[in-house]
């Protein structure tokens, strides 16, 4: 009778252990397919917010008064002017715009050299930008999604860097 | 102890399955949910073109883009950074090409990445990678970039327009045969800007019989030669033409009302076709016109109604209505009516009216009178009267020549119905119903001169005599004169009445009438033979029985004996072949007059033919050969009727006929109004002018002859085209091109009509323009007044036509300069003009488009374009344009854009990016 009951204990805590093992496996598993479905909404939100960026915007010559969508260019130049408009914007309100419940955070960079125009960056109030140097590192994210831009500035080719997030 | 060991075998084993299971799932979600890249490569290629596209060289800081702009390698510091990649690849700097894609695209694509530049296929800059996957390419269309050509230049196009100011014309038709009286006809309508000061001509070309004055808008005008009075001077079928220009500030905007007031009140009170034409320059370049209707508009003709003319339907009639106006007292003679025929068919027939009338006939009342389908795509004669019928035809004379064979050989010096008797050779010609056994020779004479009186009654009518005597032929001879009857009848009265002498070689009067005809006859006359004789022939032509000789050959047999009074039996020939080479030679003869000179043969066997078997059937079969008659007799009542009718038939097939009637002073007077017309609907048989296409007007020379070779101009195409004929006082009734019949006035004769005198007269004949062809077109045109009594034609008849050019040519490629030149330029007519292109070109540069040289300056855009719209002109490429611009006040408009930064395109940049 004793060795019975030795056996079946012995059993059972292997048997719970390779469960446990399973389920863990497998919640791991079903979390890990919805956050690539996450990914995939961060990843088309960061082209359209990009192509918003790269035209003129409505209208086409917006203010923060006026603006309907924003966009950064004026016929394919990017334009400081709208720029600065963009940056004046409240980032929650930017994020209305648009029609974005992720975070982002907006850059340019000339020749892997983040540029300072007018500020070195605008978006999510915890990346840190001192001396232009963008750091994310006190953000949490699930998953993160950044799209590199080619735009015309200052009589050269900058890039325009899009980060988003959630 | 069995059991202690099954229980560490089990621990063991779920340890080292949870082992396996637990690898297998790290491994598995390990590579199954690898880290996404999150770079996108999609859009790089389409910023790259983007960028490139919107910077310009010569904003950028790069000392090598500096130097070419200082060595002006770079031409354009506007340039953008792909224009000027394509600018190097134009000039063939491909090295540059791609060190410039190259500079500008080095930082802005990572080199994870491969990226290549391609222009029209041509790899201008490639960055390759070691993997190649996910190609994205993006392209933009760039226009004009050309290998090896210039970079900035011009490029052009031209067309012809009418200038501001265009010069045309409107017409006045004198339409077929107006009469008689006083006429007036409305012109088409003019601008509303005309006045006399931009009129600056006005033609009269008329034919016409008689002295007249012009009124134009109730105003007398003076010709050229200050008199109120025209007279003509040409003969019919031939126009005058007066320049009537000095009365141009009598015409006024709208319909003009021109009228031909006759001094006297005459036969001749007539116009026989004829225009007046008014050149004026105006600023309206639309003229009112309504496809698909059309109308004609009646003469107001003040005298007697006699109204020969015509319209045309340029498609298929679907509708048609007829107003007159028209004043004729019917009561006095009922043998007056006043009449419309359109084609053949009456369509009024009025013959109680004694006041003013006015008639509509509506298409009711028409079309189940007229076969719309038949009077389709025609010129339909037209015709009205209104007068006393009997007064109506008018016979102007014959177009006859008659060559008359009486065989006054041996045989003949016997009674007319007795071989063995001689008859009486003494007998009343004015009364040979008395002398039944006349001698043949005595009777033919007779005979002869009744005939000779017949025919000659008309002036036009001749006739030669010819006697087949003592083995002879004689033909009247000079100073004798076949047109003259006097002398004719002296020529028949030299023949011996007595006597007979001789045999018979009808072939030789055959060829001798052939000759007499071919030295003496005219073209435009109708020929008959009247060949007499009382047997076979017993003669060929001299040579052979295929002789064209009018001299006696060899003697083939006797035939009748040549013994006065005797009976000789069955002569030699008759049931027998003994003759047959001569039977053969006559056949022989007679088919080359016939084919030779249209000739119409009748025959007539003389006496006791009829027991010459051989004989008739000679005779009989020669007739048969035309549309003449054989007729035999030996009694002479009888062979007087026969020579009577042989004489009335050549009449009715030649007698000329007049569209005037004659004029006396119980002539009762009758008018017909201007505001009568015809309008009708159709469908368009041919298209359209086209928006591009502009229409120039042109006149053939005058044909000089009835048939004429028109050369028309290679590559256009006809819009319209008619015939003007001049047919006086007769009818136009044939009309050929090509080969196939456009009009055929008999067509439209019905009942057995033989002439005419119903039907309408056109004075212009549409051609359907499907029947023209560029080159030599074959025209022929005929009058006549009956079917088989032709008139011949004007001289003077021509072409009017009218063709679409397509005015524009394509633009150019574009080339260094646009400064234009001065052309000397040939046209089809021969004539040279020098056009500036531009037109305010004031260099001194020449350029030619001539027959004999064609050059100019090939990179010059204003030339290209000149000379793209010359080349176009000239549509058989012989150096010589189609039509005379300053004639046709056309001005060659070139529009020229300069400055162009690409020379030729679209060429495709293409920017591809792979990872």
């Amino acid at each position: 009778m004793n060795k019975q009951a030795q056996i079946w204990i012995t059993d059972f805590i292997i048997g719970f252990l390779i469960f446990s093992l399973g389920a863990v496996m497998s919640i791991k598993f079903i979390f890990h397919m919805m956050a690539e479905d996450n990914f995939a909404e961060i990843q088309n939100e960061a082209q359209v917010i990009s192509e918003f960026l790269m035209s003129e915007g409505v209208p086409n010559n917006w203010n923060n008064e006026t603006v309907i969508r924003l966009g950064l260019t004026t016929d394919n130049i990017l334009n400081s002017t709208k720029l600065g408009y963009f940056y004046d914007l409240n980032y929650s309100v930017s994020r209305d715009y648009f029609n974005t419940k992720f975070d982002y955070f907006v850059f340019f960079q000339d020749n892997g050299t983040v540029m300072n125009i007018t500020t070195c960056g605008y978006g999510h109030p915890d990346v840190q930008t001192d001396n232009c140097s963008i750091n994310i590192s006190g953000l949490t994210y699930d998953d993160f999604v950044y799209v590199k831009r080619l735009v015309p500035y200052n009589n050269s080719i900058i890039e325009m860097v899009i980060y988003l997030w959630a | 102890m069995g059991l202690r060991k099954k229980g560490f075998f089990f621990t063991l084993d779920a340890f080292f399955a949870v082992v396996l299971l637990v690898t297998g799932m790290i491994l598995l979600s390990k590579f199954t949910f690898q880290e996404i890249n999150t770079e996108q490569i999609d859009t790089i290629s389409k910023d790259v073109l983007v960028a490139f596209s919107e910077l310009k060289v010569g904003n950028i800081n790069n000392s090598w883009i500096q130097n070419e702009i200082n060595s002006s390698s770079i031409t354009s510091v506007d340039n953008s950074i792909l224009e000027q990649i394509g600018e190097y690849w134009a000039t063939g700097e491909l090295a540059k090409a791609e060190y410039l894609a190259q500079l500008m695209s080095a930082n802005l694509i990572p080199s994870k990445y491969g990226f290549s530049i391609v222009i029209d296929g041509t790899t201008i800059y490639n960055r390759t990678i070691s993997k190649t996957r996910d190609l994205v390419s993006a392209q933009r269309m760039v226009s004009g970039i050309a290998a090896g050509s210039p970079i900035e230049g011009s490029s052009s196009s031209a067309y012809l327009r009418k200038i501001r100011s265009k010069m045309t014309s409107s017409y006045a038709y004198f339409g077929g045969f107006i009469g008689q009286g006083n006429i007036s006809v409305l012109s088409e309508p003019l601008p509303i800007d005309i006045t006399g000061g931009n009129i600056f001509e006005m033609k009269l070309e008329l034919d016409v019989a008689d002295d007249f004055y012009l009124y134009i808008n109730d105003d007398i005008c003076n010709s050229s030669n200050i008199t109120s009075l025209f007279t003509p001077s040409t003969a019919n079928m031939t126009p005058d033409i007066w320049d009537i220009t000095t009365c141009k500030s009598y015409v006024n905007p709208g319909r003009n009302n021109f009228s031909i007031i006759f001094q006297d009140f005459t036969n001749n009170s007539y116009v026989a076709g004829g225009y007046l034409k008014v050149n004026y320059n105006t600023n309206e370049t639309v003229s009112n016109f309504t496809y698909g209707i059309k109308k004609y508009d009646f003469p107001e003709i003040n005298g007697i109604v006699n109204l020969y003319d015509s319209f045309y339907i340029p498609g298929t009639l679907n509708s048609m209505k007829i107003y007159l106006h028209y004043f004729f007292n019917h009561t006095n003679n009922s043998e007056v009516s006043t009449y419309l025929t359109i084609g053949s068919v009456p369509v009024l027939n009025d013959t109680t009216s004694t006041s003013e009338q006015i008639i509509l006939l509506n298409d009711s009342d028409i079309s189940s009178l007229l076969n719309y389908s038949f009077l389709s795509n025609k010129t339909v004669p037209l015709r009205m009267s209104s007068y006393k019928q009997v007064l109506e035809e008018f016979i102007t004379g014959g177009n006859a020549d008659v060559i008359l064979i009486t065989d006054m050989s041996g045989s003949m010096k016997k009674s007319i119905y007795d071989n063995t008797d001689q008859g009486s050779a003494a007998i009343d010609c004015d009364d040979l119903g008395a002398n039944p056994n006349a001698r043949k020779t005595a009777l033919a004479k007779c005979l002869d001169k009744k005939f000779v009186n017949i025919v000659m009654n008309y002036s036009g009518n001749r006739v030669w005599p010819i006697q087949i005597y003592n083995d002879q032929i004689n033909a009247m001879d000079a100073p004798r004169n076949w047109s003259d009857a006097s002398d004719v009848a002296d020529e028949i009265n030299s023949y011996n009445a007595n006597n007979g002498l001789g045999k018979t070689c009808l072939a030789c009067a055959v060829n001798k009438a052939y000759e007499l005809l071919e030295q003496y006859g005219d073209p435009l006359k109708q020929n008959f033979i009247v060949l007499m004789t009382d047997g076979v022939p017993t003669h060929c032509a001299d040579g052979s029985c295929t002789s064209n000789s009018s001299t006696y050959g060899a003697l083939e047999c006797d035939g009748y004996c040549d013994v006065p009074g005797l009976n000789c039996g069955v002569p030699e020939g008759c049931n027998d072949d003994s003759c047959s080479a001569a039977e053969n030679n006559t056949l022989y003869s007679a088919n080359r007059v016939i084919n030779e000179f249209n000739t119409t043969i009748y025959t007539i066997g003389f006496g006791l033919i009829s027991e010459c078997s051989k004989a008739m059937t000679l005779l009989d079969t020669i007739a048969n050969m035309t549309n003449g008659t054989f007729q035999n007799s030996s009694n002479v009542t009888i062979l007087e009727t026969i020579y009577g009718d042989i004489a009335y038939d050549v009449l009715e097939k030649s007698t000329q006929y007049s569209q005037k009637v004659v004029i006396n002073s119980s002539v009762e007077r009758s008018i017909l109004y201007d505001d009568s017309y015809i309008e009708f609907n159709y469908t368009p048989a041919f298209a359209d002018i086209k928006p591009d296409e502009i229409s120039v007007n042109f006149q053939s020379d005058q044909f000089g002859s009835c048939n004429a070779s028109v050369n028309l101009s290679e590559g256009a195409r006809f819009f319209d085209a008619r015939v003007t004929s001049y047919s006086a006082e007769h009818w136009t009734d044939l009309l050929t091109v090509n080969g196939i019949v456009v009009y055929n006035l008999s067509d439209y004769l019905i009942n057995y009509s033989v002439d005419y005198v119903r039907l309408g007269d056109p004075y212009t004949i549409e051609i359907p323009v499907d029947l023209l062809v560029n080159g030599l077109n074959n025209i022929s045109i005929r009058t006549a007044d009956s079917p088989t009594n032709s008139t011949g034609c004007s001289n003077n008849n021509s072409l009017i036509y009218r063709v679409m050019v397509n005015y524009s040519s394509s633009r150019s490629g574009v080339v260094e300069n646009s400064e234009g030149c001065d052309w000397l330029l040939e046209f089809e007519d021969g004539t040279f003009s020098n056009v500036s292109v531009p037109s305010s070109y004031a260099g001194i540069k020449e350029c030619n488009f001539t027959n004999s040289s064609i050059y100019y300056d090939s990179v010059d855009a204003y030339d290209i374009a000149a000379y793209g719209i010359f080349n176009a002109l000239d549509f058989d490429d012989d150096g010589r344009l189609l039509f005379n611009f300053v004639s046709e006040d056309l001005e060659i408009f070139v529009n020229v854009v300069t400055g162009i930064p690409y020379l030729w395109g679209p060429a495709i940049v293409e920017a591809r990016v792979w990872q």
